[in-house]
């Protein structure tokens, strides 16, 4: 169970960091 | 006499031979080169060492043991597969840089001292600048350039450090070094910007994806393993290492899942695995270092087919950037399979190589170290399996293309491309399911089974745990490759504020400049002046003076005389 919820917990971190990411660089071109 | 034969005098003579020669007998030396180092590697006895005396200084020319035998044999195999790799490339100047450089590489692991081991050391970063520089184009050229900055101050760095040692009496033997000392910790940082640590990193994904297909299968190669291969000989069991190694996992792990041209995402990718090989370092058991050697040997091959897979694409399509690809399975079937072995084997999944090697590691920290390593670790491990494992595959290969991105009609990978992306397959299924052999060159010997149930159902259940992650991000469109712009790293500092900071510097600079000269001109422009109103044609000394006046003087300087001299 442990490494499930690691691998989880990991996978959500980099896809939602770089989502997190992408989103406020999208929107800092669109107000500029 | 054999031990003279140094397999990198091999490799840079054979480079300098494939130079002068032609057509066909230009690609025989190009491949033929790897293949006569190897014989000469072979045929050295482990445990010779041939000493030099230079300037009344003995140096440690070759120095063969366990570390560097198995360093020098991934080298000159992966420099064999590249050079196949490359024969679709007609420009000699590359391949007598890939040659010389993978020469330089393999001198610089069987180097026995420190002296020698920087002269490689600088002519792996000459060799491979010619290589970031022969991509061609302005980018190239500034990286090229920005990629010397980095590596000549590498280069000063263990110059420093070595100088200092030798000063203060330490022989220059290349062994473990003492952290106690400020010259070891000079050194560590000329190994650290190589080993792309934290911040100093940043020539790696500015440099690596601008040079060719070809260049940057070879610099993937040698540099940064090389400087694992440094670490492991110079800082076995330094603290430090864990906490400058866990920050490469996990900030490359993000970027590598996020920067859109794919190229520069498996830059950070392999940023990920060095902090996993530094980690292994910095824990310093039996185990950990095993480990490290193993998951360095293992990535020169996977990460090498990767950036080959990548290559053929970009040579093919002319992008790699994630959001401009897709669906090219159909079209270049030898090209898919090959990349997907690469990445299938850096995501560490069982068969394949990065298992049989990163797991110690892991299980070194397990034993080993604080428990936090270990979250670090197998949070690199997950990372790994979502931006090598799904991502580029996906990306490249099986999803449609974007709405409004016209479907490629492109063939397949030139020949020479597909046969040493074959090759490369090879090594990656082999570490996989034969490890045996790869854990018998190592220098310690252990009794380790990788695939013991426990230890693949922990793998399962990890892997898994990071595909459900993927399956939500893709379920709510969080995955980067349709919106994501320019991601800026810390390179931001190089290319942003730098050149802002220098424009400033210089205004500041150029106005200080005009001001120091205009007073000092005002200052000689008055000295002229008043020497002209004295001393010019009109000035006081220039006046003709009347006799009678003349007469008084002399005569007031004659009575003056005669009262000094009656006095």
């Amino acid at each position: 169970m442990v490494p499930l919820l690691v691998g989880f917990a990991s996978g959500l971190a980099v896809i939602g960091g770089g989502a997190i990411v992408a989103r406020w660089l999208q929107w800092r071109r669109e107000r500029a | 006499m054999t031990a003279w034969l140094s397999p990198a005098l091999v490799l840079i003579t054979g480079a300098c031979l494939a130079a002068l020669a032609r057509g066909r007998l230009r690609a025989g030396l190009i491949l033929l080169s790897p293949v006569a180092a190897g014989v000469a590697l072979a045929a050295l006895p482990l445990g010779t060492t041939v000493d030099v005396t230079l300037f009344g200084t003995t140096l440690t020319w070759l120095r063969f043991d366990p570390l560097p035998r198995i360093f020098a044999w991934a080298f000159l195999g992966a420099s064999f597969l590249a050079a196949i790799y490359g024969l679709y490339r007609r420009s000699i100047v590359e391949h007598w840089s890939a040659l010389a450089y993978a020469g330089a590489a393999v001198g610089g692991v069987l180097a026995g001292d420190l002296i020698t081991f920087l002269v490689f050391w600088e002519l792996t970063t000459l060799f491979s600048a010619v290589l970031v520089w022969t991509g061609g184009g302005r980018d190239a050229y500034g990286a090229s350039l920005r990629y010397l900055g980095f590596q000549v101050f590498s280069g000063l760095l263990l110059l420093a450090g070595t100088v200092a040692l030798a000063h203060q009496g330490v022989p220059l033997g290349f062994g473990a070094l003492d952290l106690s000392q400020p010259a070891a910790w000079a050194i560590l940082a000329a190994f650290g910007v190589k080993a792309a640590f934290p911040v100093a990193h940043l020539w790696l994904p500015d440099a690596y994806p601008e040079a060719s297909p070809f260049g940057t299968v070879v610099l993937s190669i040698f540099t940064t393993k090389l400087a694992i291969y440094a670490l492991l000989r110079g800082f076995p069991g330094a603290e430090p290492l864990i906490p400058i190694g866990a920050p490469m996992i996990v900030f490359a792990s993000f970027y590598a899942f996020a920067v859109p041209d794919l190229r520069r995402a498996m830059c950070y990718g392999l940023i990920a695995q060095l902090g996993i090989m530094v980690m292994g370092i910095g824990i310093g058991t039996p185990l950990s270092l095993n480990g490290a050697i193993a998951a360095a040997v293992a990535s020169i091959f996977y990460q090498a087919l990767v950036f080959m897979g990548l290559g053929a694409v970009l040579h093919r399509t002319g992008t790699a950037r994630g959001a401009e690809l897709g669906g090219l399975f159909r079209q270049m079937p030898w090209t898919a399979l090959c990349t997907i072995v690469g990445c299938v084997a850096m995501a560490g999944l069982p068969l394949f190589s990065g298992f049989t090697t990163k797991t110690m590691v892991f299980e070194a920290a397990h034993a080993q170290g604080p428990l936090w390593t270990w979250f670090v670790l197998l949070f690199g491990a997950a990372a790994a399996a979502l931006y090598a494992g799904l991502r580029v595959p996906l990306a490249v290969f099986f999803r449609p293309p974007a709405p409004g991105i016209p479907a490629r009609p492109v063939g397949e990978a030139p020949l020479a491309m597909r046969i040493g992306m074959a090759l490369a397959v090879v090594p990656c299924l082999a570490i996989g399911i034969w490890p045996a052999r790869l854990y018998g060159l190592l220098p310690v010997s252990l009794d380790w089974h990788p695939y013991a149930f426990d230890a693949l159902l922990f793998d399962t259940a990890l892997g898994t745990g990071a595909i459900l992650a993927f399956l939500v991000g893709w379920r709510f469109r969080l995955l980067p490759d349709r919106q994501c712009p320019r991601l800026w790293d810390a390179d931001w500092l190089v290319r942003r504020a730098s050149p802002v900071m220098i424009a400033f510097c210089a205004g500041r600079i150029g106005r200080g400049d005009r001001l120091v000269r205009v007073f000092c001109l005002a200052r000689v422009d008055n000295f002229i002046v008043t020497l002209r109103r004295h001393h010019g044609p009109r000035g006081v000394l220039a006046r003709t003076w009347p006799t009678g006046s003349t007469v008084l003087w002399v005569a007031v300087i004659l009575t003056a005389s005669l009262v000094l001299y009656a006095v």
